[in-house]
């Protein structure tokens, strides 16, 4: 089925580095849902789960010639965007935000695989493209490209993962490069269309949940709260951190959404520097070997999914730690690899999935 | 593909991600390495605490802006687990609960395992404060107290008992009252579940000695917080007490259901009337402040805050000064009663009593009054004593007893007698069974059915001789609308009354009943309910069996034969049994004598005041039935409007004004000279329309209505009032003297002047 060579050149450095990362993950989950307390280990069973599941979509995705799964990029396209559709019609609300599609004993949310299917897909419509991007008409599909699946998840709302899709469309413009003029250009456009979305797209809560995440001291007790409770954990961490399942932030519910958002201050209080560096380091592992297959791609498309990839994970692993340790301002980013969470460990190893297979069918000509 | 420029870029790329990781790293040595130990300082001892703020409640005015519920501050004591152990923390709960005690406060006690005098433990999950729970409830209760506390679901209070005193570390020096208080707290502490470390309130509106005392000792008290806090208040004491309803401690079942969000266990919520029916727009929104606090958890700096987003304030229909006339002259008059003075015939049951006065052309409610109301301000504290509840809510109660915290002029069904022959008059006139201007015979003795007489003759043996509909209302003949009602046949009087509202809820915004209206159906129901006594309580028969025998009751079978032949086929032997059932079952046999005992308010006819007051303004607006209301606008805290009510009409009767003109020329002889109202009215100087009732309801003595309208010509407002027991209606009509004064402002100066001495 998959060539010998083929499995010759699987990064297995980068998976041993995510794999860490994971099980690092599966630990902090299990205390922070208290399964020394509580004996109930149905949290962390479900993470596992996950990433067995997750591993068999690896797999899958490996064995696929990514190029095969370029040449699908318009269906992926639309299969994408009508999940996102569906979303808001049969979604169901959590946390303020519709973005679950309930699937039996599972729900799944679409914006995750839609970051996966808009990096295919958008790497795609790049290739096909000669660098510099400067003209207005290439401008305009970017735009429309990756507007549609970012207005859809804007809306629902959730900005965090509405801004990881123009982090991703930033890194991989970058790379291809683009001239300031458009950049600026953007800007304006974005800035004049705002306020119609503002006024006439959003309803209350949802305007109140992107106003408190411009400025989280619109909501002292709650974003500002995580803010505070969370350099409490970390800090108090100190050298070697408190052990495991001994974090009294953690323990004592002091921490907000510790399992999934702040799963990082979990570990910043239980291990430690120690532990939150290794975190840290492996993380950076993780991004440059991303960035060294894209740099040795055979082709544009793949180099493009890598970036696109890397851009995704940069963002998120930033964002989320940032936010940790006070450095941006709190938003429900979640940690990748770590957080707890189905749809986004099954589409982050999708995601890697794409840049192994990219990194394994390097060489040009083989036969 | 220009390599050259790609590499270039991911080189860039590469350099970015490095100066992102060394932000992370930098930052992480700052927080863990440089100020590690001030963090863990902070983290130790829970140095960051979250106070909730309380938002006052909106509050309730009468529809010219008088403050009707409002709030005052208030001193409450709150408790939180600081950093000390098990056996201190006990020490200081004990302490804090003596000095409550000594200076006679009352505190918080949610505790369900009580001791007896021999220091037995027992469970008792039943609140004293709702009575009507189910046995099934407080199972529920029970079950869930155990598992929130961790206790085994099968534990009896012993087993209980002994494993909150393992579990809260109370040693065997204090004595089991003491380890009752210690437990009492320690319980409410824990049922805060996560907040678990935020203050939880054991006690409210404390006295300033109070507070002295517990600041003196503070040093002592660590965890003990003396806070202030706004706290319920009703300016006008027992004013509209049943419309405004009072507020209480939230119960284990809706605690459940309320968002955790908006709502703390120890919060009070509105429990009945106007504080129940807007709690939503009443609550407002609390804030918080996140405060470093020191070692005894008194607060050192304010980290963040929120401030508390107050109430709306819900702006009544009520005219104070209308609901003060209704209530001060129901007091009054039944006091008058009572004591056989201002000429009224002696009856010294005449306690309880109600009035109602309705805008006729919005449905405005500007008075509803309830007599004997009861003070709100006694629960605003969330915790009245058992006394103090046992007197508002009689234990053992008869029909005679006034129960204050009924509201009688909502929930209060009874006959309405007299008041009620409009409505037969109206609907022969609308059926052509009479014409206006048709004289019917008074006989005195009416020749059907069992022969029932004429009030006058059973009186006086007199009889009013040939009368129209005009004076039929005026003198109230009794044989009149006999003789209407027979015409019409029950179904289509029921069908009026029920055009007007009678015996169904008018949809006011706080707790009422539905009445009934006297029909072969109500018979019929009245029939199965009695059977559901024979299954249910005299357990002679089961549920087949009944469902058998209804099916004879909705058929109307009266037949002996066929009765009994069904109870043969049943099986049902017993002798009791067989006697119970065939006379309920031929007891929904509908008669003409129900006829003609419904068509002048008797028999089954039951309806509250309201629908009595509302019945009337239908009836003189020319026949649009509104929907009763008491919300005329709510506002936010800070004067936006948030809400407001309008006119909304339920039904379109489409009476004949040239019929209403009739009756209303009835209903304002009856205030005039020889009327039965003209003691009251006599040279009043707004001509008006109303009329009396005397309602029979055997073994009382009979409950004295009155209903009416004014002005005449151009109606504005309808009152119904009633006095149980009162004896005559023409009593009642003093009552609503007393109303139309006050709309009008007729009082006299030098009576204002006496009134306002009396208030005061």
């Amino acid at each position: 089925m998959i060539d010998k060579k083929l499995i010759k050149n699987i990064d297995f450095f980068l998976l041993l580095c995510i794999y860490l990362i994971s099980a690092i993950g599966i630990i902090a989950i299990s205390s922070a849902t208290h399964v020394q307390e509580t004996g109930s280990y149905s949290m962390v069973l479900r993470q596992v789960l996950w990433l067995a599941i997750a591993t068999i979509a690896f797999i899958v995705i490996i064995s696929i010639d990514y190029n095969f799964l370029g040449s699908y990029s318009t269906y992926i396209y639309i299969l994408n965007i009508a999940l996102l559709l569906l979303v808001m019609v049969i979604g169901h609300e959590s946390k303020g935000a519709q973005s679950w599609i309930p699937l039996g004993p599972f729900n799944l949310q679409p914006s995750e695989f839609a970051k996966v299917a808009i990096i295919i897909t958008l790497s795609k419509f790049l290739s096909e493209k000669e660098g510099p991007l400067n003209n207005l008409k290439d401008i305009f599909m970017v735009l429309l490209h990756v507007g549609a699946p970012f207005i859809l998840i804007f809306v629902q709302p959730d900005l965090g993962t509405a801004l990881v899709f123009v982090a991703i469309t930033i890194g991989m413009l970058f790379v291809f490069g683009i001239d300031f003029r458009w950049i600026l250009t953007g800007g304006i456009t974005a800035a004049v269309t705002m306020p119609f979305v503002w006024f006439f797209a959003l309803k209350e809560h949802q305007k109140n949940r992107i106003l408190t995440f411009l400025n989280p001291s619109l909501d002292p007790l709650g974003a500002g709260y995580h803010a505070i409770q969370s350099k409490i954990a970390v800090g108090s961490g100190m050298l070697t951190g408190r052990g495991l399942y001994n974090g009294t932030q953690t323990q004592l519910n002091f921490l907000p959404e510790s399992h999934t958002d702040f799963i990082f201050s979990v570990v910043g209080e239980e291990f430690g520097f120690i532990g939150a560096s290794i975190v840290v380091v492996l993380y950076l592992i993780v991004v440059y070997r991303i960035i060294r297959i894209a740099m040795n791609a055979k082709d544009e498309f793949g180099m493009y999914i890598c970036i696109g990839v890397v851009s995704m994970f940069l963002f998120q692993i930033f964002e989320n730690i940032g936010m940790t340790i006070g450095l941006m301002p709190i938003t429900g980013i979640t940690l990748p690899f770590m957080s707890y969470g189905g749809s986004s460990l099954l589409a982050n190893m999708m995601a890697v999935g794409l840049v192994v297979s990219v990194g394994m069918r390097r060489q040009k000509i083989n036969f | 593909m220009e390599t050259k420029e790609f590499h270039k870029r991911l080189i860039a790329f590469i350099i970015i991600v490095a100066i992102l990781f060394s932000f992370i790293l930098a930052r992480l040595i700052q927080l863990q390495i440089v100020q590690g130990s001030y963090y863990r300082e902070w983290s130790d001892e829970k140095r960051l605490r979250l106070i909730t703020v309380k938002a006052p409640r909106g509050k309730i005015m009468d529809r010219n802006g008088i403050e009707l519920a409002n709030n005052r501050p208030s001193f409450s004591v709150d408790i939180v687990r600081t950093n000390i152990d098990d056996s201190k923390l006990n020490r200081v709960i004990l302490d804090a609960i003596n000095i409550l005690k000594l200076n006679g406060e009352e505190y918080i006690d949610t505790f369900p395992i009580f001791l007896d005098d021999a220091n037995n433990v027992y469970f008792n999950f039943k609140n004293f404060e709702n009575e009507g729970v189910s046995e099934e409830t407080i199972r529920a209760r029970e079950k869930r107290w155990k598992s929130d506390h961790g206790i085994s679901i099968e534990a009896d209070a012993k087993k209980a008992w002994d494993f909150l005193k393992k579990k809260y570390g109370i040693d065997d020096s204090y004595t089991p009252q003491e380890m009752r208080e210690i437990m009492n707290i320690r319980t409410i502490m824990s049922e805060q579940g996560y907040k678990s470390y935020q203050p939880v309130t054991i006690a409210r509106d404390i006295s300033e000695e109070t507070v002295a005392e517990l600041e003196e000792k503070h040093i002592n008290l660590p965890g003990i917080i003396v806070d202030v806090e706004p706290i319920r208040q009703y300016p006008e004491g027992t004013l509209a007490s049943q419309v405004l309803g009072y507020i209480s401690r939230i119960d284990p079942e809706t605690m459940k259901q309320l968002d955790p969000e908006k709502y703390r266990p120890d919060d009070l919520i509105g429990t009945v009337g106007i504080e129940k029916a807007f709690e939503e727009y009443l609550k407002g929104t609390d804030g918080g402040e996140y405060v470093e606090v020191d070692a005894l958890g008194r607060k050192v700096r304010s980290v963040s805050n929120k401030e508390p987003v107050p109430g709306d304030t819900v702006k009544l229909t009520i005219d104070e000064k209308v609901q003060k006339a209704a209530e001060q002259s129901l007091v009054e008059t039944m006091k008058n009663i009572r004591e056989g003075k201002n000429g009224f015939v002696k009856s010294e049951y005449a306690n309880m009593g109600a009035a109602v006065v309705i805008d006729v052309n919005t449905g405005e409610v500007l008075a509803l009054a309830s007599v004997p109301g009861f003070d709100p301000n006694v629960f605003a504290k969330g915790s009245p004593s058992i006394e103090e509840y046992a007197a508002l809510n009689p234990q053992n109660a008869t029909e005679r007893t006034p129960k204050p915290l009924w509201n009688y002029a909502t929930k209060g069904a009874i006959p309405p007698g007299s008041t009620f022959k409009m409505v037969t008059g109206i609907a022969g006139l609308m059926e052509g069974v009479v014409t206006p201007d048709e004289k019917i015979l008074d006989t005195g003795v009416y020749p059907y059915a069992h022969k029932p007489a004429c009030w006058l003759w059973n009186e006086y043996h007199r009889t009013h001789g040939l009368v129209d509909i005009t004076k039929a209302i005026q003198v109230s003949c009794n044989v009149y609308f006999f003789e209407v009602s027979r015409r019409l046949g029950i179904d289509k009087l029921a069908e009026y009354a029920r055009k007007f509202g009678l015996g169904e809820k008018t949809g006011i915004e706080i707790e009422e009943q539905a009445g009934i209206v006297a029909s072969p159906d109500a018979l019929k129901d009245v029939a199965i309910n009695d059977l559901y006594y024979i299954k249910n309580v005299l357990k002679m028969i089961n549920q087949e069996q009944l469902d058998e025998l209804a099916k004879l009751v909705e058929a109307g079978e009266i037949r002996d034969s066929v009765i009994l032949k069904k109870l043969n086929e049943l099986g049902i032997k017993d002798k009791e049994a067989r006697d119970k059932i065939l006379y309920a079952i031929k007891g929904a046999q509908w008669n003409l004598g129900m006829t003609l005992n419904a068509s002048i308010g008797q028999g089954q006819n039951s309806f509250t005041p309201l629908q009595m007051a509302n019945y009337i303004a239908t009836l003189v607006n020319g026949g649009t039935r509104y929907r009763p209301h008491l919300m005329k606008e709510i506002d936010s805290f800070d004067g936006k409007v948030v809400k407001k009510s309008n006119p909304e009409v339920v039904d379109k009767l489409n009476l004949n004004e040239e019929y209403i003109q009739y009756i209303k020329e009835g209903m304002k002889a009856v205030t005039e000279m020889g009327g039965t109202a003209s003691g009251a009215f006599v040279n009043y100087p707004i001509s008006l329309g109303g009329k009396t009732g005397t309602a029979e309801r055997p073994p009382y003595k009979p409950y004295g209505w009155f209903v009416g309208f004014a002005p005449f010509d151009k109606p504005e407002i309808a009152v119904a009032v009633v006095i149980y027991e009162g004896g005559s209606g023409s009593y009642s009509a003093y009552v609503a003297k007393s109303i139309f004064d006050a709309y009008f402002d007729l009082n006299k100066p030098e009576e204002n002047q006496t009134k306002n001495n009396v208030v005061q």
